[in-house]
C-alpha cells in the first residue's frame, strides 16, 4: 500500500493499494493521515468507507457483512442486497456499502463512502469529495 | 307444602350475601371499601364525579339534557364525542354474541336518544373487539352516520397489531373512521407482561405502559403499511411519555430494522401520520410549562386532542388544561387537531358553517 501520492496541503487525496492485498472476500483497513478507511472486496467489487460508525464511533471493519431483509409486505420476508450490507459490530446498524447510508434512517444517518477505481495493479481510493 | 323426605340432609353449598354497609362494622378502619366482582382492586372512592347525577336521577351522564347544561354549556364546548361509558367493559363478557348485541343496541340508543338533543353531540361506534368480524359489520352498519366520528374499542383480545384485530382496521379504513382505544375492564390487562397491579393507584400510574405496548404493536406489526388509510386514537393512556416512546421506537428500529422490513420510514413518522392522543389525564409536572416544554421536544402538541373524561372523577377542567399549553398550541390541542382527525368538515359540512360565521 502506498498513500499520499497526491497531496493537497497536508491532506492526502488518494490512497493506492495493490490489488493483491485485497482479494475477493477480504477486507482491510488503511490509513490516510489520521483517518482510517475500511476496504471490502465483495466478489470483485471494492467498497471503501470511513472506518467509524456515526452512531457510537465503533470501528466498522470488524462488522459482519451480508444481505438483509429488504422492504416487503407486512408478515413476509424478502432477502436482498446480498454482500452489500455491513452491520456495525456494536449496535448492528445496517449500512449499504455502496452508498454509506444506514438502511433504517438513510437521510439522517450515513457513513462517508469513497469512490474506488482501478489503476493497473492498484486500487485507488479517492478521498476528496 | 312439599313433603320432606324422611332423611337427614347436609347442603354443602349455599351462598349468602351481605350489604357492604353491613360488613363495614366488622372491617378495620381503612379497609372499609367495597370490592366489586368485576374489578381486581378495591375502590376507596367511586369512578364518577358526584356532581354529575341529573336531578331527574339515573347514573352519571345518563340524561342528555342535563349533560348539555352541566358540561357543554358550562365550559363552552363546541363538540363532544360520546363514548358510551356503560359499554367500556364489554369485552369482559365471555359471550361475544351477547356483547355484540349490546354494542349494536348501545349505538342505536345513542343515535336515537342523544344525537337529536343537541347538534354538539358526536358519536363513537361501540364495538366488541373479541369478535372482529362482527365488530367490522357493526362499523359498516352505523359508521356511515355522519355524526359517528370514530369507533371505540376496549380490552382487545390481543396486542393491537396482531392479526385477530385486522378486520376491524379494514372496516375502519372503508368507512373512513379512526379507531379509538379506551381503557376498559380493569381485570383484562392486555399487554401486561407480568401479573397485574394491586391497587387502582398502581394501575392508573402505569397505564402509559399499556398504551406504549399497544402503539408499538400497531407500528412494528406493520398495521399502517397493511392499511395505509387506517388512523388511530389512543384515548386516556397519558401523553408525557410520548417523547420517551418515540425516541425509543426509532432507536430500536435503527438497530433491528431487519426484523420489521415492511417499515420504510422511522416509527415516529408513522405515529405522526396515523395516531393522535387524547389529553386527559394530563400529567402534572408541578409547573405550568412542564408539559408544554416536554411536548416541544417532539412537536407533540400537533398530536394531542383535548378530552375531559366527563363524568369520571378524574375529569380535566378545560380551563385548567388550557393553561398548560402555549398560546400557539392551544387552538390546535383544543379544536383544530380533532377537527382534522375526525374529518369534521367533511362529515358535518363544518367548513361551510365556519365560513358563514365569518360572514
Amino acid at each position: 500500500m502506498s498513500t499520499d501520492d497526491d497531496v493537497v496541503g497536508s491532506r492526502p487525496t488518494t490512497i493506492r493499494v495493490p490489488k493483491a492485498e485485497l482479494p475477493p472476500g477480504s477486507r482491510k483497513v488503511v490509513r490516510a493521515g489520521r483517518r482510517e478507511i475500511a476496504l471490502f472486496n465483495v466478489r470483485g467489487t471494492v467498497y471503501a468507507i470511513f472506518n467509524r460508525c456515526p452512531h457510537h464511533q465503533a470501528p466498522l471493519d470488524s462488522g459482519p457483512l451480508g444481505g438483509t431483509n429488504v422492504p416487503s409486505a407486512p408478515g413476509t420476508r424478502e432477502y436482498g442486497l446480498d454482500g452489500r450490507v455491513l452491520r456495525c459490530p456494536w449496535h448492528h446498524y445496517e449500512f449499504d456499502l455502496a452508498t454509506g447510508r444506514c438502511l433504517a434512517d438513510p437521510d439522517r444517518l450515513r457513513v462517508r463512502s469513497y469512490k474506488v477505481v482501478t489503476d493497473g495493479n492498484d486500487l485507488v481510493v479517492r478521498l476528496a469529495r | 307444602m312439599v313433603s320432606r323426605p324422611d332423611m337427614r340432609i347436609l347442603d354443602a353449598d349455599l351462598h349468602h350475601h351481605f350489604r357492604w354497609s353491613d360488613l363495614f362494622s366488622y372491617l378495620p378502619e381503612g379497609t372499609r371499601m367495597p370490592y366489586y366482582g368485576g374489578e381486581p382492586v378495591p375502590k376507596v372512592t367511586g369512578a364518577f364525579r358526584e356532581d354529575t347525577i341529573s336531578p331527574r336521577g339515573g347514573p352519571p351522564a345518563s340524561d342528555p339534557e342535563f349533560v348539555v347544561e352541566d358540561h357543554l354549556n358550562r365550559w363552552g364546548i363546541d363538540y363532544a364525542i360520546l363514548s358510551c361509558g356503560s359499554t367500556l367493559a364489554l369485552n369482559a363478557l365471555p359471550d361475544v354474541d351477547f356483547a355484540g348485541a349490546i354494542a349494536r343496541a348501545a349505538n342505536d340508543w345513542t343515535i336515537e336518544n342523544w344525537f337529536p338533543v343537541d347538534e354538539r353531540y358526536l358519536g363513537a361506534v361501540t364495538i366488541c373487539a373479541n369478535n372482529a368480524e362482527q365488530a367490522a359489520e357493526e362499523i359498516r352498519r352505523v359508521g356511515t352516520n355522519p355524526r359517528m366520528v370514530t369507533v371505540v374499542c376496549t380490552n382487545p383480545p390481543t396486542l393491537l397489531g396482531q392479526a385477530p384485530m385486522h378486520p376491524i382496521y379494514e372496516a375502519c379504513s372503508d368507512v373512513g373512521l379512526p379507531l379509538t382505544l379506551h381503557p376498559g375492564a380493569l381485570n383484562l390487562f392486555a399487554g401486561r407482561p407480568v401479573s397485574g397491579p394491586t391497587s387502582r393507584c398502581e394501575y392508573r400510574a402505569t397505564m402509559g405502559l399499556m398504551g406504549i405496548q399497544h402503539v408499538a404493536s400497531l407500528l412494528f406489526e406493520g398495521v399502517f403499511v397493511r392499511y395505509p388509510k387506517f388512523r388511530f386514537v389512543l384515548n386516556e393512556w397519558g401523553t408525557a411519555w410520548l417523547p420517551f416512546a418515540l425516541w425509543r421506537f426509532d432507536m430500536e428500529y435503527r438497530e433491528h430494522r431487519e426484523e420489521v422490513p415492511w417499515l420504510t420510514s422511522l416509527p415516529s413518522e408513522y405515529v405522526r401520520d396515523h395516531i393522535r392522543f387524547t389529553t386527559q389525564p394530563l400529567e402534572e409536572s408541578g409547573n405550568k410549562t412542564g408539559l408544554s416544554s416536554l411536548m416541544g421536544l417532539i412537536d407533540g402538541s400537533d398530536m394531542l386532542m383535548f378530552s375531559s373524561d366527563y363524568p369520571h372523577h378524574d375529569f380535566d377542567n378545560p380551563q385548567v388544561a388550557a393553561s398548560m399549553f402555549s398560546d400557539d398550541a392551544r387552538p390546535n390541542v383544543f379544536f383544530e387537531n380533532a377537527r382534522a382527525w375526525y374529518r369534521l368538515d367533511e362529515r358535518l359540512g363544518l367548513a361551510d358553517r365556519v365560513m358563514a360565521y365569518v360572514d
